[in-house]
């Protein structure tokens, strides 16, 4: 029998409602994964017809099959691989009321040979504005299988099941011909002829399939080759296309060669929806109405900061309540280990490096299930494509594209789910430039570290000459600097480790429709996972390892008499002074520890390296140690100073202990001259391994994670340097 | 990579509401075959029908899709001398066309 299970590929432009498509033909029978190296979702899934069992591969929507990029590739490598069979069919999704665009792609699909099913879909829409389609006359012309369906309705999905299941049953190849004239014909047949050498068609390819796979190469290398960065081409066959583009060049034809290609299929294109489409003749969408408001100089201008204004505030403040929830709850467990387990390194181990790195990934989940809540529903709503419409224009001045300001405004939550929103971006290196900047956004995590050194170097009264409250200047100027440094280091990057073509902007705003929220929860869920086992398990291991940096080796002496006094303090008869004595040994303790630990010692032996920044150790193992989370300085300094880890920015002991801290030579260590030094390090230091390790997730890479690595932090070190030893030439302290 | 300056009109010098008949996309690369490809052919009827709310980009329309880009890029896509109509009211002529 024939039943053994057949694969087919979901292709369609984007915006062809290609995904829901997808959703409603498998339900939860999906799973999302990853193209290899690069971060295109790959999602596949299960479709039961009878009992046949098809596996649809949802191919990222593209307007044409041709590549200049890896990214792009991904799709025609899964409709048309140049190495291997490739699917059993396609299932071509075109929106219905856009066919004079969305056939181009599908007539390339045809011409490859691919037995393919051609879906119009939101019918439903369509229909509302008065298009009537014909699909047995547009079934003739093509000579593949038409349905009108509407993934939203569930209208026409038994059909196209049994329309894919006959086209499985019976593969047809349509019958499509380009008029292609004498000239160009010569030009793809040698190409052809290149083909049949550096990728010749695999077992099973005979006949007219294995023609029209050819011919489907040969036209893919002549309009993708030339001004690419397609990597796998073989040299041959780069060759023949650049030695044919010459040729055109010189020749005097009128109209060049590529575009009498494209032109042929637009002829085609033409035809079909002339044979088989009725459009009324006066019917303004709803989206046209929608705009004049949403893209208006004024109104949409309005709008647009409402909107993101909505993201900020969720990212900011809706966010809290789940993460001091998490918080709590991490908190709670690592008492519960703690008293569970016998006293010791293992209790240790379970508590503070295993419960505390799983709390320092899950704490991240509400922002990046929010973010991405809003970038499906805008996405899917319509209003993404006019953020990037409404935005371009500022965010070309550094050379980026419209779509890179919801990611950098992200930043300034948090940039572990900005760097995950950079997805939206089409170009690679746009993608990147815009994940390496945006930690230079001075995000919620560095809040408590700048407001502990406004607290101590600025107490409030204070003011600066013009009667303002110093610290709300020198807030306001982290700030500054924060954004400053974003859009220069992604122009710095945009002209030098990233330097290319500005890749145009070439945007489609589609209609605007109701998101669907089965495919809203989908998307948020499959982004969240994706987080917690990729960047998550990072995230969490090295969480442990910093824990065990900071926590061995152990002084036995001194842990020996903290004991001993630790026994004399239970013995305290008065509840009150021996928990107060308690406390007080086991802040010691800690301190002891820390001071004590692999990661103390570094903190020293690396303190004449940050001396210059007015930096001592103590500050050195707060560096060191804030790397598993910025904020992460204010407990450590706690430690340290011998005020315990549960010490936040508002304690007041904390706060009088780093003001009455002395440097070696007696003098005062935090000046305000150390303060502002130590924030605009913490502006620009990329501390963060979270951030890291999702930038390695994304980009596919170390690479780009040790380069931001190493630029964020020479940054971070020079400014400091320049800020505190300026200052001191100045006259500050 | 630049463009030359065009002589003649261009997409780029057409008013909201206006349509243009396309001659020629000029300079090459990557731009040129991806314009070619979303329709920006010979005899292609484009219509600009909104400038963003801070002068750019533009959203065109071509063969009833929407499609926008920047002013500098529009700069490149040549249109047929002496041919752009006015603002029309309801539909432009090119969607007249695929009524048929």
């Amino acid at each position: 029998m024939s039943h053994e299970r057949k694969r087919v590929v979901v292709a369609g432009n984007p915006n062809a409602g290609k995904t829901s498509l997808f959703n409603a033909l498998t339900g939860s029978n999906a799973r999302t994964g990853n193209y290899p190296g690069i971060t295109v979702d790959r999602r596949t899934g299960t479709l039961a017809i009878g009992s046949r069992s098809v596996e649809l591969i949802d191919v990222p929507g593209t307007y044409a099959l041709t590549a200049r990029s890896a990214e792009e590739q991904v799709a025609i490598d899964e409709i048309l691989p140049n190495d291997r069979v490739g699917p059993d069919a396609a299932l071509f999704v075109a929106d219905a009321g856009a066919l004079s665009r969305h056939l181009y792609l599908a007539t390339q699909i045809l011409e490859s040979g691919l037995p393919t099913l051609l879906c119009l879909n939101m019918i439903d829409e369509a229909r509302a504005l008065g298009t009537r389609i014909d699909t047995d006359a547009m079934s003739r012309e093509l000579g593949v299988p038409v349905v009108a369906v509407s993934a939203r309705t569930g209208e026409g999905l038994p059909a196209l099941k049994d329309a894919l299941d006959r086209l499985l049953e019976a593969p047809s190849s349509s019958t499509i011909e380009l008029a292609l004239d004498d000239t160009l014909r010569e030009r793809l047949s040698t190409l052809e002829k290149v083909i049949d050498e550096v990728w010749p068609a695999p077992r099973g390819f005979d006949g007219k399939r294995r023609d029209a796979r050819r011919a489907a190469l040969a036209r893919w290398a002549f309009l993708s080759i030339g001004d690419d960065e397609l990597t796998n081409v073989p040299v041959a066959l780069r060759t023949a296309v650049l030695q044919a583009d010459r040729e055109d060049a010189s020749s005097a034809t009128d109209v060049p060669l590529d575009e009498r290609l494209v032109t042929a299929r637009y002829a085609i294109v033409d035809r079909v929806v002339a044979a088989s489409v009725t459009k009324a003749d006066k019917t303004t969408r709803a989206s046209e109405r929608i705009d004049a408001v949403l893209t208006h100089p004024v109104w949409g201008l309005g709008a647009f900061a409402v909107v993101m204004a909505a993201l900020f505030q969720a990212l900011f403040a809706w966010s809290e309540p789940l993460v001091g929830a998490i918080e709590t709850a991490v908190a709670w467990l690592q008492d519960l280990a703690r008293s569970a387990l016998p006293e010791g390194p293992l209790a240790e181990l379970i508590a503070d490096g295993v419960i505390a790195g799983v709390g320092n990934v899950v704490v991240f989940v509400p922002q990046i299930a929010l973010l991405s809540l809003f970038i499906v529903v805008l996405e899917d709503s319509g209003y993404l494509a006019r953020v990037a419409f409404v935005i371009d224009r500022v965010m070309r001045g550094v050379g980026l594209h419209g779509r890179a300001f919801v990611p950098l405004l992200s930043g300034f939550a948090c940039a572990v789910p900005a760097v995950m929103a950079t997805r939206t971006i089409e170009s690679r290196r746009d993608r990147l430039v815009t994940m390496l900047a945006l930690p230079l956004m001075s995000c919620s995590a560095r809040l408590p570290v700048y407001a502990l050194v406004v607290a101590i170097v600025f107490p409030p009264g204070t003011r600066t000459s013009i009667g303002l409250e110093a610290g709300a200047i020198a807030l306001l100027a982290m700030y500054a600097l924060s954004v400053t440094a974003t859009l220069a280091a992604a122009a710095v990057m945009k002209r030098t480790v990233l330097k290319g073509a500005p890749p145009a902007l070439l945007l489609e705003l589609p209609p605007y429709r109701l998101p669907q929220i089965t495919n809203v929860l989908r998307t948020v869920a499959d982004r969240t996972w994706q987080f917690l086992a990729n960047a998550g398990t990072m995230i969490a291991a090295i969480t442990i390892v910093l824990w065990a940096l900071l926590s061995f080796p152990r002084d036995e002496v001194r842990e020996a008499a903290l004991d001993a006094r630790a026994e004399v303090a239970s013995a305290i008869a008065s509840e009150g002074e021996r928990d107060e004595a308690l406390t007080a040994i086991d802040h010691e303790r800690a301190e002891a520890r820390m001071e004590n630990s692999l990661g103390g010692r570094f903190g020293r032996v690396m303190e004449p390296a940050i001396e210059p920044l007015g930096f001592d150790w103590k500050i050195g193992i707060g560096l060191l140690a804030s790397f598993a989370a910025r904020e992460v300085l204010v407990g450590t300094l706690g430690i340290v100073y011998g005020v315990g880890g549960e010490a936040d920015e508002t304690n007041d002991t904390l706060r009088e202990r780093l003001r009455a801290a002395r440097r070696d030579d007696g003098s005062v260590l935090f000046t305000p001259l150390t303060g502002v030094s130590l924030m605009v390090f913490f502006v620009l230091a990329a501390q963060c391994m979270s951030t890291l390790a999702a930038v390695k997730r994304e980009s596919g890479t170390w690479r780009w994670p040790l380069f931001m690595l190493v630029y964020m932090n020479v940054l971070a070190y020079v400014a400091s340097l320049i800020v505190y030893q300026g200052g001191r030439l100045l006259g500050f302290v | 990579m630049s463009t030359t300056p065009a002589p003649g009109r261009t997409v780029a010098d057409l008013r909201v509401g206006e349509t243009g008949t396309v001659d020629r996309i000029v300079g090459g690369g990557a731009l040129r075959r991806r314009l070619l490809e979303l329709g920006v052919l010979r005899g292609a009827r484009i219509r600009v029908v909104r400038v963003a709310p801070m002068g750019d980009p533009i959203e065109l329309e071509l063969r009833g899709a929407s499609l926008s880009i920047r002013h500098y890029d529009a700069h490149s896509i040549r249109l047929v001398k002496g041919d752009a109509s006015a603002p029309s009211v309801g539909r432009g002529p090119d969607e007249a066309k695929a009524t048929s």
